[in-house]
């Protein structure tokens, strides 16, 4: 499906079960990139915005 | 708490017995009102809700597919709406029934004495006694076979020397299914609570998995009566046909924590307003629900029919891997994409989002890798082992 973030996800799979605890920086790294693809406009809007660009048309209003 | 009504596109409920249904609701209304209410207090302060224990036990819900023993002897395919119910409260609250049933009972019952059975069956089924099951160790983990944990023959049983890692219900449990080494043979020893040597530690720091009970094991010369041998098990078949059987369950419980997310993701679409209008009217947030609710609904069909085939007594332990593998797969990525339409509220425990795609990280891990299920199935469809 759809893939992002995916050197943390790789990183995550490699360490396998211990990706999951804080002995390694891999599992805050991922939680925080959740927020980072959110605030200062969504991964989605900066399509939107692209997609306006190239296209010449808004589907954001 | 609002009743769940379930993610239902495709008419499946047709498709299930009247027995199945009433299973299916039975740990639903327990999921409502039992476990929604207090299980993000629960992940927040990194315990496990104890007092579920007895009560599901009351419900029939520890080795439900098990019969004897005061088991409930229900059908596979009820056996897995339940645990996907309780994964949709929380992968906590199905892992620690998983255990019970399919990583304790299931190797008592079936390699067990009679004695054993009698022993501890019954009060396991009812959650008088909890139980845990030991086989990945911290040096080994896709690899059992290399395990260092061993035992020795002695005068009067055996001596147990070793330890084991990531182990759910540890530091509850009464009694302890560990495998270990004998004489160069993988075999099980029940290990009682208060056995000198054996000692249980919680471990710290999980980002994942919060509301469950994880833990470290480590046996120092401890005496195991030769009447705790798991005595019919012999070799690494026999802890991985506990696995299987546990599998079989994460397939159903990632459906319920798919539901989750899905129904989450699809109400907060339809109640959040941007640009004057629901955030649900964007094509790009309908791509999204439609997506999740694709993958959704053909791993409800995935595990239906892999209870069937359990029930009919023709369920090849390679259909497992390939449910465990997608189901869990797909129920991290809704996850992540129920996250993403609910923006910044995705990120905190108002709703159950978050809190289900951090322990979908450790489900797509457990009991066999997404990558070794991978493998497994290679090596079925090609003949060639790239495990090894």
């Amino acid at each position: 499906m759809i893939c992002r973030k995916r050197g943390t996800w790789c990183a995550l799979s490699l360490r396998a079960t211990t990706g999951g605890v804080d002995d390694y920086p891999v599992m805050r790294h991922l939680l925080n990139l959740e927020t980072v693809k959110t605030y200062e406009g969504t991964h989605d809007i900066h399509t939107l915005i692209l997609g306006r660009d190239i296209t010449g048309i808004s589907a954001i209003e | 708490m609002e009743k769940f009504h379930g993610v239902d596109y495709y008419e499946i409920e047709e498709l299930l017995t009247e027995q199945e249904r009433l299973v299916r609701d039975t740990a639903r209304t327990f999921v409502d009102e039992q476990v929604l209410p207090i299980i993000r207090a629960h992940h927040r302060a990194g315990t496990f809700p104890t007092d579920l224990i007895s009560k599901m036990g009351a419900l029939g819900f520890f080795g439900a597919n098990l019969t004897g023993y005061g088991c409930a002897g229900v059908s596979n395919v009820a056996y897995g709406l339940m645990m996907q119910e309780l994964e949709r409260g929380d992968s906590a609250i199905r892992s620690c029934a998983s255990v019970q049933g399919a990583l304790v009972m299931y190797p008592i019952q079936t390699f067990g004495s009679e004695a054993q059975g009698d022993r501890w069956l019954p009060a396991l089924a009812r959650g008088e006694a909890i139980g845990c099951f030991g086989l990945t160790e911290p040096d080994h983990g896709s690899d059992p076979a290399g395990m260092t944990t061993r035992a020795i023959r002695v005068r009067d049983g055996f001596l147990l020397n070793g330890a084991k890692r990531w182990i759910t219900n540890g530091t509850l449990a009464d009694i302890a299914v560990i495998w270990a080494k004998l004489d160069g043979e993988v075999q099980g020893f029940l290990v009682e609570r208060g056995t000198p040597g054996f000692q249980a530690t919680e471990m710290e720091g999980k980002f994942s998995f919060r509301a469950s009970v994880t833990s470290e094991l480590t046996f120092n010369d401890c005496l195991i009566p030769e009447a705790n041998l798991l005595d019919k098990a012999h070799g690494l078949k026999a802890p991985l046909m506990c696995l299987n059987q546990a599998r079989y369950g994460i397939a159903w419980g990632a459906v319920g924590a798919a539901m989750a997310c899905y129904d989450a993701a699809l109400r907060y679409a339809l109640s959040r307003i941007q640009f004057g209008k629901p955030i649900a009217s964007f094509q790009l947030v309908q791509d999204k629900l439609v997506t999740m609710l694709t993958e959704l609904t053909k791993a409800q069909f995935l595990c239906l029919r892999l209870g069937r085939l359990k029930d009919a007594g023709r369920l090849q332990h390679t259909q497992v891997s390939l449910a465990k593998r997608n189901n869990v797969a797909i129920a991290l990525d809704i996850a992540r994409l129920a996250r993403d339409i609910l923006g910044a509220s995705g990120i905190v425990d108002d709703y159950p989002v978050i809190r289900h795609m951090l322990n979908l990280e450790t489900v797509k891990t457990y009991e066999g890798t997404h990558d070794i299920h991978t493998l497994i199935l290679g090596r079925d469809i090609t003949g060639i082992s790239a495990l090894e």
